[in-house]
This record gives structure tokens, C-alpha cells and sequence, in this order.
């Protein structure tokens, strides 16, 4: 196929700008629906941070879904129309854009990804405080079209919008895999206990979620302490980004046993029972400590990354999981991993003294667990007063008496010998068993050559 | 548990390294107060370092780690000082819990092989250790003799006949690099690994090379959160070989951070023969002379060594019946030359 237009192209030049297809085809790959719902979260989120940073009672955020639409409502400020302009539809962040202090939503693809990941035809409607926009778009058509462009319906600007500020988000004509999660009633389930575990700072806050008018309970992460039992914690700083660790025991659940990573107070990894934060076990690339399982149950490990530039945090960009590499989470780990081996060897003198032969009633550790009480990490890191009080640098814990271990008194010893050479023994002995010419040979060794 | 084999105290080329060292200490007074320091260790129930730090060193806060429990009454009871504070537990339960943000110095005198123990013992120390501390690992690093590997592979083959077959330079290496792989894991052995690495020659030198990989890692990732004036350096200052039986190493070394390098440099440890950067280690050996002959070597010592290239000079007349290579071992250790005595008391 030949046209005027192009004999006009450099033969040295590739094409090689990217399909419209090919792009969210790519972006939402890798994000699963629960991903992309609490990334919509996010927005709304740092929407109240914006407005009232440490206190979000009396924002709230409804989230509806059936097998035909989803919706997500908020009355968490809006977004100004500079800023949909200029960077909340734009891919990727432009340079020098500054977003909200301290805020969990920074990569620039989090909410478009998340629509497209959701369904083909989406609306917004967001009034702000001195702007208001609608936008609605119909994916399949803008694909079709070359431009880069969305188009805005209705605006106003520069002026005191009357409307209650919030923004609303629907869309429409779901993928087929989100209308088959949306028809299966445990998905609600456990997008709401995710939602619970990942937004555990903003609902302690005072922050109202709704699922389907179902309201979200918020989790409270605690530590079992006493005056013998104290979690340790650790704070420093790494460039700009500053890291709180916190390591103890809590109570006996499997399933919560592990790590937990906040970045900004958004949980993006946890409870983590895998090598990477440190359960390696005890060979391989071993540099942590053993593998998770059922004795450390007991384990709690909270961490918190907070940055006013949250580009700088450890996190992934899809937020369920950190950046493995970067020198934040390595420093870190370190330290975890450092601060978990007095709570592991805690946990495995428990696990001792359960399969050993003390008496119910003997059971020190047991006794001291048992005279523990729980509090809450968010008490703990309240003030300085109360990290005095209920931490340590390192994990304390009371050692049980020591009581020496009984040594095992006899072995077994066994070999083989010619069936011939053991006959004439036992002739020899007046014996039929091999048992009494085993000992009564090891016996004459003994006596004739072995010094007493 | 080797203090119920053996007696620490008779064992001469150990009380020379231990000499040696408490001397090089000294030279920590560039960094902070020799007194200041605090000293990790596994006294057994004999505690000859922590006799010799606390008297000769000034060291008063000292901690020893004693992971035989039954022993605990016999330890207290020869416990030398009551300042030492007794840890019953192995070391890798017990350094985790040790604050380390003093000035220390930590000697992980194993008595065994290395291990994947040993490995998390210097990780989990060098994440902690404040800079101007010492830490040094003692391990045996007796090479598997070929003469095991030759009956191993009879038994496998179920000859009778020959008590031992012909194996060959590759299947030598291959039985030797799986021990070291059952003692360690295979990720924490050099990639370039060969075959002479593990020979009675090499192994020293690998596992030194493995104990300075593991230390320079948890730096590494310790400097990621560092200014680039707290930036934490690993300076080998021990390297150092002998044999009282099997061949033993201790490895060793001092952090510093990037603005003490120059109190590093100006400490001079490396005016002490014994101390060394290099690969190579300073070898004890310890030769077995009479105390007559000992009052004559050091009569002529000047004649016989120059101190200056540590190298022997021609050997004087009245020293001709005495072997030179045991001439130049005495004159590298005489300082420190042990005299064993009976006595009754």
C-alpha cells in the first residue's frame, strides 16, 4: 500500500507510538478488582486528608455495586477542575506537580486505571469548592478516536460552587471477570475485610466507609503487654522518609500472625509471613529467621513509612506489595528482622515448654502470657509518655528457670556381621540370642580395652 | 561443650592469639576509652580472655554467653569476676537481645566449624555494632583429610578388598564442596569457588572470604539509611591461623565510620606484625623448644631476626643446631612464647 504521505517518512524513523488498547491492556493487567476499588479509596481518602488531616469524622464514602454498575461517593472536597486538567486524567504525574502532603495516592494512574480495569463507560461528576465538572466517557469510543484527549461536559470555575462538595463516580457496562465478582456473594466479604485491614489508620480517624450500606468495622492492632512483656520499638529516619517499628506478641491467630507495612497509614502488605520480611528460614539465602508457622502465631510486627512525598515510599504501585529493592524497605528490613529474633526465640521457648514434660501448672512463659493485657498500637505511638511505657528498645520477655536438660543415658548401637561368625559367637556363649552376644561382645571390648 | 575436652589454658598457640590480641587492643584507645568498651564473649568455665581484658584492658562490663544450661552452677561458681554478666542460651538467641550501641568488642570464639549459625551471629552483630567496635569468629577450618574422602567412596562402592581406591582431583573437590554446602547454604559460597579453594591450604582463605561477605552485607544494607559521615567501613585487623590440634582461624576486624578513618589510620594497628588487611593469614606457629634453648634463641635474637623485614639474617653460630624455620617461628612469636609449669598447690 503506497500514499503520498508516506513517501514523506524518515525510512530511518519506527513508529512507535503506543495503541490505545495496547496501553490498558497494560495498566490494568496486573491490578486485581479489589486493587482497583481501594485505589478509588485512596482518592477519596486523601481527600479528607487534604481538608482535615487528622481528623475524618464526618467524611464519608459510599461505595454501591450490583452486576450492572458500580458506583463510589464521597463528600471528601472534590477535585478542582486544575486539577482534573492537569494531572487526575493525565497519564503519569506531570514534573512538578505538588499532590496533597502525606497522601496514598502519587503514581498518576491510579484512578483511570482503576476505571478502566472496572468497566467501559464511566461518569464524574465532582463539585469542589470554587469548581464543579462532569465527565462521562465511553471507553470503547475513545479508543477509537487518535487523540489523547478526554472532553470535560459541563464546568464551572472561579466561582463559590453552592453545591455540597464530593465527588461521584459510576460506571457502567462492566468487564465480564468484575460482573462475575460482583454476582459472587463472598466477594463482598472479603473486599470489605481488605478494605478494613488497608484503611485500619483513616477508619480509626473517624472515616465512615459503606459497602452495599454495609458499614466497615474498623480493626484495632494490638500487642499483648506487661510490665515483663513489652513490645520494642524502634524510629528513625531515612532521608525524608521517616519508619516506625513496632515488635511484639499478640494473640493466638494464625491467619494475623506476621508483618504489617503501612505507607502514609495505608496498609499495603499484611499480615506478611513470607521471606520477604524476613521469614527466610533457616538456610538459602537465610539472612533472617525461620520460616512462618503455627508456633509464631503470636507474632506482631507493624511498620509505618511516612513521607509528605509519598513518590518516596516502599511501596508498589498497584499498593499491595513494596518496592523489594529500594534501599527504604532493604534498611528496613534489617531492622525487622533484627528486632523479630528476640520475639522468635520468645516464642520458641513457649513452644518448649508446651511439648516438654512441665506440668500445666509449671508452665512459666505460659503463666507470664497469660498475665499479660492487650493494647492498642495507636496508644502506643499516641505519645512519648506512652512509648516510655509500654516499649523497649529490644523485646523483653522474662526466661523461664533454667532446668537442665536430662541427658539420654543409653544408645543403641547396631552393624552387621557374617551370619557364620555370629553362629559360632553364640555357640560359643551358649546363646541363641544376637541381642545377648551384641552386649556381652561390647562388654569383653569394654572391660579388655577401654580404661575404667 | 570443648571445656570438658580440653583445657584452654594448655593450649599454646591459643594463649600466644590471645596475647597477641589483648596487645593490639590497646591501639582501641584512638577510638574511646579502652575502659569504656564492653566485652562479648563465650568464657566457658575457664574465662582466660575475660581475665585478661579485665586485667590487662580495664574492661569492667563484660558478658558471657554459655549455651551449655546444665553447666550453669560450675560457670557461676568460676565465674572470675562478678561483673560478668552470665547469658545461658546459644549466641544467636542471646546477641539479638544485646544492646550494642556502646562501644564493643564481641569474640565469637566457636569451637566448631562454620555454620549457617555462625553466619546469622555476624549479620545480626553488624547491624548493631556501634563504630570502634571489634568483632572477631574463631572456627575450625580443618579441611576434610582425603584420606575420609578415599574410604567414603570404598564404602559407597562396597569393596572389600581395598581399603582405599584412587578418587580423582574432581571427585575430591565435589565431596568437600558438599560439606561445605551441608554446613552453610550454597548461596553463601563464593561463585568462583575451585577446587584448591578447599584444600587444607585454601579453606582458610575461603572462609575468611565468606565471614568478610556476610559482615560486608549487613554494612551495606546498613549504609543504605546512612549519611555519608556515619558511612560504616568493616577494617580486617585479624587474620590469623594456627594448629594445637586441628587448624583453627580467627577472623576479625574493626568498624569504623567514614570520620573515623582517619583515627583508623593514625591507631597504626598495622605496625603490629600479627595484625593484617591482607588475604594471606599470619600463621602461629609454635616451635617446641627447652627453656635453655629459649634463655639462648633470646640472647641472639638480634643477631638471628631483623625485625624490619621480618625476615631471618644469617644464622648466628651458637644457634646452628637449632632448625632455622623453627628460629624464624619463635622470633615472629618470642613476645609471647608460653612457659607451661607444674605446680602443686
Amino acid at each position: 500500500m503506497s500514499n503520498g504521505k508516506q513517501e514523506n517518512i524518515d525510512p530511518a524513523t519506527i513508529e512507535a507510538h503506543p495503541t490505545k488498547e495496547f496501553f490498558i491492556t497494560m495498566l490494568t493487567r496486573d491490578l486485581s478488582l479489589k486493587d482497583a476499588i481501594g485505589d478509588l479509596v485512596d482518592n477519596c481518602v486523601d481527600g479528607a486528608r487534604a481538608l482535615s488531616p487528622d481528623n475524618y469524622s464526618g467524611f464519608e464514602i459510599f461505595i454501591d455495586y450490583d452486576d450492572t454498575k458500580f458506583k463510589i461517593r464521597d463528600n471528601c472536597g472534590g477535585i478542582d477542575i486544575n486539577t482534573a486538567r492537569n494531572y487526575a486524567f493525565r497519564f503519569g504525574r506531570p514534573t512538578g506537580f505538588t499532590g496533597v502532603k502525606g497522601s496514598v495516592g502519587q503514581f498518576g494512574i491510579g484512578m483511570k486505571r482503576s476505571l478502566f480495569k472496572i468497566g467501559k463507560e464511566f461518569s464524574i461528576i465532582s463539585n469542589a469548592e470554587e469548581s464543579s465538572f462532569k465527565l462521562d466517557v465511553d471507553v470503547e469510543e475513545w479508543q477509537k478516536t487518535s487523540e489523547w484527549e478526554f472532553k470535560l461536559k459541563d464546568y464551572t470555575e472561579n466561582k463559590k460552587n453552592l453545591q455540597a462538595r464530593g465527588t461521584e463516580i459510576t460506571i457502567q457496562k462492566l468487564n465480564k471477570d468484575v460482573k462475575s465478582d460482583f454476582n459472587n456473594s463472598l466477594f463482598l466479604t472479603s473486599l470489605k475485610a481488605d478494605l478494613e485491614l488497608e484503611n485500619t489508620y483513616p477508619l480509626s480517624k473517624g472515616l465512615t466507609i459503606k459497602i452495599n450500606n454495609i458499614p466497615l468495622k474498623k480493626r484495632t492492632l494490638e500487642f499483648s503487654y506487661s510490665e515483663v512483656i513489652k513490645p520494642a520499638f524502634e524510629e528513625y529516619k531515612h532521608g525524608l522518609v521517616s519508619v516506625k517499628i513496632v515488635a511484639g506478641v499478640g494473640e493466638e491467630l494464625l491467619e494475623d500472625g506476621g508483618w504489617y507495612l503501612f505507607c502514609n497509614g495505608r496498609l499495603v502488605l499484611g499480615p506478611e509471613q513470607t521471606h520477604i520480611t524476613g521469614w527466610t528460614g533457616g538456610r538459602g539465602t537465610s539472612d533472617g529467621g525461620p520460616k512462618y508457622h503455627g508456633q509464631y502465631m503470636r507474632f506482631r510486627g507493624y511498620v509505618f513509612f511516612e513521607a509528605d512525598d509519598a513518590s518516596l515510599l516502599p511501596w508498589n504501585t498497584t499498593k499491595n506489595g513494596v518496592d523489594y529493592d529500594s534501599a527504604v524497605f532493604k534498611q528496613a528490613r534489617q531492622k525487622m528482622i533484627n528486632i523479630m529474633k528476640p520475639v522468635i526465640t520468645f516464642l520458641n521457648k513457649m513452644k518448649e515448654e508446651r511439648e516438654g514434660d512441665t506440668s500445666e501448672k509449671d508452665m512459666f512463659l505460659k503463666k507470664q502470657m497469660e498475665g499479660t493485657q492487650r493494647v492498642n498500637v495507636a496508644t502506643i505511638l499516641d505519645s512519648q509518655a506512652n512509648l516510655a511505657k509500654y516499649t523497649t528498645k529490644i523485646f523483653q520477655s522474662p526466661s523461664p528457670p533454667l532446668r537442665p536438660v536430662p541427658k539420654p543415658t543409653d544408645v543403641t548401637i547396631s552393624y552387621k556381621i557374617p551370619k557364620v561368625d555370629a553362629d559360632r559367637g553364640k555357640r560359643h556363649l551358649n546363646t541363641t540370642s544376637n541381642k545377648a552376644l551384641g552386649e556381652f561382645s561390647f562388654k569383653y571390648f569394654m572391660e579388655m580395652e577401654v580404661d575404667n | 561443650m570443648s571445656f570438658r575436652k580440653i583445657n584452654y589454658k594448655l593450649r599454646p598457640a591459643k594463649t600466644v592469639e590471645r596475647k597477641m590480641i589483648t596487645e593490639s587492643f590497646r591501639k582501641l584507645s584512638a577510638f574511646n576509652h579502652i575502659s569504656d568498651y564492653q566485652y562479648i564473649g563465650f568464657g566457658s568455665i575457664y574465662f582466660v580472655d575475660f581475665v585478661l581484658f579485665h586485667k590487662h584492658l580495664g574492661i569492667k562490663k563484660m558478658i558471657s554467653i554459655e549455651k551449655d544450661a546444665n553447666a550453669q552452677s560450675r560457670v557461676e561458681f568460676n565465674k572470675p569476676f562478678s561483673c560478668i554478666d552470665m547469658h545461658f542460651d546459644t549466641s544467636s538467641n542471646v546477641l539479638p537481645k544485646l544492646e550494642l550501641d556502646r562501644p564493643s568488642i564481641i569474640w565469637l570464639d566457636y569451637d566448631g566449624k562454620l555454620s549457617t549459625d555462625c553466619l546469622s551471629d555476624l549479620s545480626t552483630t553488624c547491624s548493631n555494632l556501634a563504630p570502634g567496635s571489634v568483632l572477631m569468629a574463631t572456627l575450625n577450618v580443618q579441611a576434610e583429610s582425603i584420606i575420609n574422602i578415599a574410604k567414603d567412596e570404598k564404602q559407597e562402592e562396597g569393596d572389600d578388598d581395598e581399603i582405599y581406591v584412587s578418587v580423582g582431583k574432581e571427585e575430591i573437590f565435589e565431596h568437600r564442596l558438599k560439606i561445605l554446602e551441608e554446613q552453610i547454604s550454597r548461596y553463601k559460597i563464593p561463585a568462583d569457588i575451585e577446587a584448591k579453594d578447599l584444600t587444607p591450604n585454601g579453606l582458610p582463605k575461603l572462609i575468611a572470604r565468606i565471614l568478610e561477605n556476610e559482615i560486608s552485607s549487613a554494612l551495606d544494607t546498613r549504609n543504605l539509611g546512612l549519611d555519608d559521615t556515619e558511612y560504616l567501613y568493616f577494617k580486617q585487623l585479624y587474620n590469623i591461623k594456627y594448629e594445637d590440634g586441628a587448624a583453627m582461624l580467627t577472623f576479625g576486624g574493626i568498624i569504623v565510620s567514614a570520620d573515623q578513618l582517619d583515627t583508623f589510620d593514625s591507631a597504626n594497628f598495622f605496625e603490629l606484625p600479627y595484625c593484617t588487611p591482607e588475604k594471606d593469614a599470619f600463621h602461629i606457629k609454635i616451635p617446641n623448644l627447652t627453656t635453655k634453648e629459649v634463655v639462648l634463641l633470646d640472647s641472639q635474637i638480634h643477631e638471628a631476626y631483623d625485625f624490619k623485614d621480618l625476615s631471618l639474617k644469617a644464622i648466628p653460630k651458637p644457634l646452628k643446631f637449632i632448625n632455622s624455620s623453627e628460629i624464624k617461628s619463635y622470633a615472629e612469636i618470642y613476645r609471647f612464647y608460653p612457659t607451661f609449669t607444674e605446680s602443686i598447690w
